[in-house]
């Protein structure tokens, strides 16, 4: 059956309802994406053929200490398998195990094409944008860098609950450089793991412009906030966390003024409606962080991160849509 | 660890502070990985983070004393030099001597931080307002 753009006259985009059944909201694409798998459809995006993300190897300065390489998607997902490319002059590894001399993992044995003199450890130094907006998360400082494999022979990749996964150290590891484009609503969809629930304030996703406007925990509990201005006046949604792995699904629109925060597939809490216009409007921003406070200069996050998204739009309809794609690669409830 | 915090004054004509703050991070981070192994397409290109000072607009480079900078064989230390023009030559001459017998080593950054640089620890660098954002409840 070809696909159809619209049924009776009317968009299939605007359709809410067959023969009495809900059609769910079409998913549109993102600001930004990032995953540690491939994202497609289930999240709005129509098709992404670039590589995962830039990591860096770490030899404790032996051979090809500090070289870097793209590395790809193995079968929707980064795995020791991924080929690697755009490496720097001297790596002849072809895979992620190779360029980091692995060793044995799951009954591979991974050649040492570089000659290293042990198994090196990994960090991203750039996560990219699967939106297509180029909006690469990225980490020049090389002591800032999240980390996919801590340096172990015969040791896969660093996972959460059987994925790839990157972990942030809470001491100073961050990305930067994500824009966020003026808008009258923003949502939000991450997988991730906080290390503990007994860490003081951390930021997971942070707005250069304000204290507000962020993904934070503080403690066991995860908070979506925005503001208006004078005075500044946070509304704020919360949910609890166990540091297990999480879903959260959290959005804010200028209509209803007010954030929403889900887990897990959960009942939204709902924070305070505030009056004035919230500064999701007119507020573009070129320096979003992912894992800290606004400046990068503190409130790390501590724990692992394997999927951020966002979208600079109300995509509350698609929820249940989105997190069942999510859900569906990473089994988390 | 023990952190330190090093205000770079934009003592270079035509240099911000912003902006001879990042050349010195970067040179201290081709002192582990020199421009001649780099390759073009490196994102990793800082040693040290840095912060900005909420009102006059300085940036720190955030070191630690006690961290062990690998020092690459092919270290180029000219342009590191360049961007010190403040520091006595018998101190600059010192530290090539010392960086050269290190090559292929290791070093403490504290032994890197020349004698005219401004230190401040956590507790200076908030009193001196380096950190402005209200602790959030």
């Amino acid at each position: 059956m070809p696909d159809i753009s619209e049924l009776n006259g009317t968009a299939i985009d605007n359709v809410a309802e067959f023969d009495g059944v809900a059609v769910p909201a079409a998913v549109s694409a993102p600001a930004a994406a990032y995953s540690v798998r491939l994202l497609g459809s289930g999240v709005g995006i129509s098709s992404y053929t670039g590589p995962a993300m830039r990591v860096r190897r770490d030899t404790a300065g032996g051979t090809g200490d500090d070289d870097e390489a793209d590395i790809a998607f193995d079968s929707g997902v980064i795995s020791l398998d991924s080929a690697i490319s755009n490496a720097s002059a001297g790596v002849t590894a072809t895979t992620l195990g190779e360029f980091i001399n692995v060793g044995t993992v799951g009954g591979t044995t991974y050649s040492n094409p570089d000659s290293l003199s042990g198994t090196a450890s990994c960090f991203v130094d750039e996560w990219k944008d699967q939106s297509g907006n180029a909006n690469d998360a990225s980490q020049a400082t090389f002591g800032s860098q999240p980390q996919i494999h801590s340096g172990t022979v015969n040791t896969d990749l660093i996972t959460e609950n059987g994925e790839p996964t990157l972990d942030f150290d809470g001491s100073n590891d961050f990305f930067r450089s994500i824009a966020v484009a003026s808008a009258t609503a923003n949502t939000i969809a991450t997988v991730l793991k906080a290390d503990s629930t007994l860490g003081g304030l951390q930021k997971v996703f942070a707005r250069p412009n304000s204290t507000a406007g962020q993904l934070r925990l503080s403690g066991a509990q995860y908070s979506f906030d925005d503001y208006e201005l004078s005075p500044i006046t946070t509304t704020r949604a919360s949910v609890t966390t166990a540091a297990a792995q999480d879903l959260l699904f959290g959005y804010v629109t200028n209509t209803n003024k007010t954030v929403r925060l889900g887990k897990n597939g959960g009942t939204f809490d709902v924070g305070t409606t505030l009056t004035k216009d919230l500064q999701i409007i007119g507020t573009a921003e070129t320096d979003a962080k992912l894992g800290s406070k606004r400046d990068g200069s503190a409130e790390y996050f501590n724990g692992n991160i394997q999927e951020f998204v966002l979208w600079t739009t109300d995509h509350s309809a698609s929820r249940s849509a989105i997190e069942s794609d999510i859900n569906g690669f990473f089994s988390i409830f | 660890m023990a952190t330190v915090y090093l205000p770079v004054e934009a003592t270079i004509p035509g240099m911000t502070s912003a902006e001879r703050a990042e050349a010195i991070d970067r040179e201290v981070w081709r002192l582990r990985r020199p421009l001649s192994v780099q390759s073009p397409n490196d994102i990793t290109q800082f040693y040290y983070p840095r912060i900005t000072h909420p009102t006059t607009g300085q940036v720190a480079i955030v070191g630690d004393t006690e961290e062990n900078v690998r020092i690459h064989p092919d270290v180029d230390l000219t342009d590191l030099l360049a961007l010190l023009p403040e520091v006595p030559q018998e101190e600059k001459d010192g530290l090539v001597l010392y960086i050269d017998a290190n090559r292929g080593g290791t070093v403490p950054f504290g032994q890197l931080i020349p004698s005219t640089s401004t230190q401040l620890t956590q507790v200076e660098a908030e009193a001196l307002g380096w950190f402005p954002d209200p602790i959030e409840p």
